[in-house]
């Protein structure tokens, strides 16, 4: 790729992606400073590896991949981060209000201290560029596994958000046992 | 399938997504049509989904952000892709000059050369002009392409701003272009008007969007209507990347409209050939997509 092209499609991912990228990063890294940072290393990443670019219609999930594995890189370098782990109770999640808005603040405190494992698989599926397969090959991790983290990651998010909002142990009807 | 199964497969499936066309899951969806407790269950846990996706991608994002990245980059700045209403295409942004000889490769003129007061004609100069005539009847035909009758271009706002709430006398669509409705919309769950009606946006001239009444019972009984408006991809500038459907896209809030029923949300999508606006009542919004992604009976 010549190099006036590649600047082209460089500017042209900028364009339509780093609003993507920054919120990806920011959800990944709680941190808007360090979401910033994150942004920049990843789309520095992505200039020198724009051979690597096949589909630019999967140019998002590509440039969020990029941006996780910069963030864990920086993470390695630093410590890594303090998390509690999940729930381990099997109860229903108690169900949120229909209505209710989702406090972001308080998603994000949620996701702070999940671990990783279940932060990231959570993040890369809300931000809708994955797929469960999709989350699957980039983790490297085997099909059950990410089923079995979103399910717990989202039943955990469920738990955390309706405490926060104060609702009692109403019946969940995503998990009644089943006929 | 049995139930337990089933819900573990519906669970990582994204709201308004193509998942559910995944071979793996086709049994899981299929198990839907049979049990009523499933697609509750299922039904519930997409809305719950949307809610955090929602919440999740709602990152207000700084000032200045693409400008410093295009500093560190390298990149030049100009007028963004995506923010000129009624701009450049990224087409045009990313047209390379087709003609090498005379034209340098970022598309600006070279400076006049100055000619040696003698020359002696060189035996490969007959192709000079070809070259230059046939780089000329290119460039034209690049020209004429990224300018065909596209129709104008709106701004999303606009389109919010326009759409006529009232169908009942509005024309039959008779614009340039043959509307379809997107995938999930021609359903026997929504009530929608097949023959859409055309509007000019307040233009003049020719319909630049096909627009389709529709309807759907809401979990209280109660008929919700909403409008949905079907123009070519590229017409519309919405100033963002859209979403691939009505279920992933933001809601925006239009003002400075008088709604009918409490305040609208308006959604805007592409499913690539297509960009579909929608208005529909802001607290109904949740229950529209359950109707769109439930599977067809």
């Amino acid at each position: 790729m010549e190099d006036a092209e590649r600047l082209r499609l460089l500017s042209v991912l900028v364009d339509r992606h780093y609003r993507l990228v920054y919120r990806f990063a920011c959800r990944l890294t709680g941190s808007t400073a360090d979401a910033e940072d994150v942004t920049q290393q990843a789309f520095l990443t992505a200039q020198s590896r724009l051979d690597q670019l096949r589909d630019e219609a999967r140019a998002g999930g590509w440039l969020c991949a990029i941006a996780r594995n910069a963030w864990l890189k920086s993470l390695r370098k630093h410590g890594g981060l303090i998390t509690t782990p999940l729930d381990g109770t099997d109860e229903p999640a108690a169900a949120l209000p229909p209505e209710s808005l989702i406090d972001t603040e308080a998603l994000q405190a949620i996701l702070n201290q999940m671990p990783e494992e279940y932060r990231t698989a959570l993040i890369l599926f809300y931000f809708d560029e994955f797929s469960y397969k999709d989350i699957a090959d980039h983790l490297g991790i085997p099909l059950g596994t990410v089923m079995s983290r979103l399910a717990r990651g989202k039943a955990h998010l469920r738990r955390r958000l309706a405490a926060l909002e104060g609702v009692g142990s109403g019946r969940d009807t995503s998990s009644h046992t089943p006929a | 399938m049995d139930c337990r199964t089933a819900r573990e497969i519906l669970d990582v499936l994204r709201p308004g997504s193509n998942d559910r066309a995944e071979p793996d899951v086709a049994d899981a969806v299929a198990h839907l049509d049979e049990c009523d407790e499933c697609t509750l269950a299922f039904r519930w846990v997409q809305s719950f989904d949307r809610r955090i996706g929602r919440a999740m991608r709602d990152v207000p994002v700084p000032a200045g952000l693409k400008e410093r990245l295009q500093d560190v980059l390298g990149i030049e700045r100009h007028g963004t892709l995506d923010d000129a209403a009624g701009g450049r295409s990224a087409a045009e942004a990313l047209a390379v000059p087709a003609a090498e000889d005379g034209l340098s490769r970022n598309g600006s003129m070279p400076a006049a050369r100055t000619l040696p007061p003698t020359r002696r004609p060189s035996r490969r100069r007959w192709w000079t002009p070809i070259t230059a005539m046939a780089a000329v009847f290119v460039l034209l035909g690049v020209v004429w392409f990224l300018n065909r009758d596209r129709g104008p271009q709106i701004t999303l706002a606009q389109v919010y701003e326009k759409l006529p709430f009232d169908l009942s006398t509005a024309e039959p669509f008779d614009g340039s272009f043959d509307p379809q409705l997107p995938p999930g919309w021609a359903g026997n769950r929504l009530f929608i008007d097949r023959s859409p009606k055309g509007s000019d946006l307040g233009l003049g001239g020719q319909h630049v969007v096909a627009v389709y009444g529709f309807r759907f019972r809401g979990r209280d009984g109660t008929v919700i209507e909403g409008l949905l408006a079907v123009a070519p991809a590229g017409v519309i500038d919405a100033g963002r990347p859209l979403a691939r459907s009505f279920a992933g896209a933001e809601s925006d809030y239009p003002m400075g409209r008088t709604p009918r029923v409490r305040q609208l949300a308006g959604r805007a999508w592409s499913t690539g050939d297509f960009a579909c606006v929608c208005l529909v009542p802001a607290e109904r919004v949740d229950e529209l997509v359950g109707w769109l992604e439930l599977p067809i009976g």
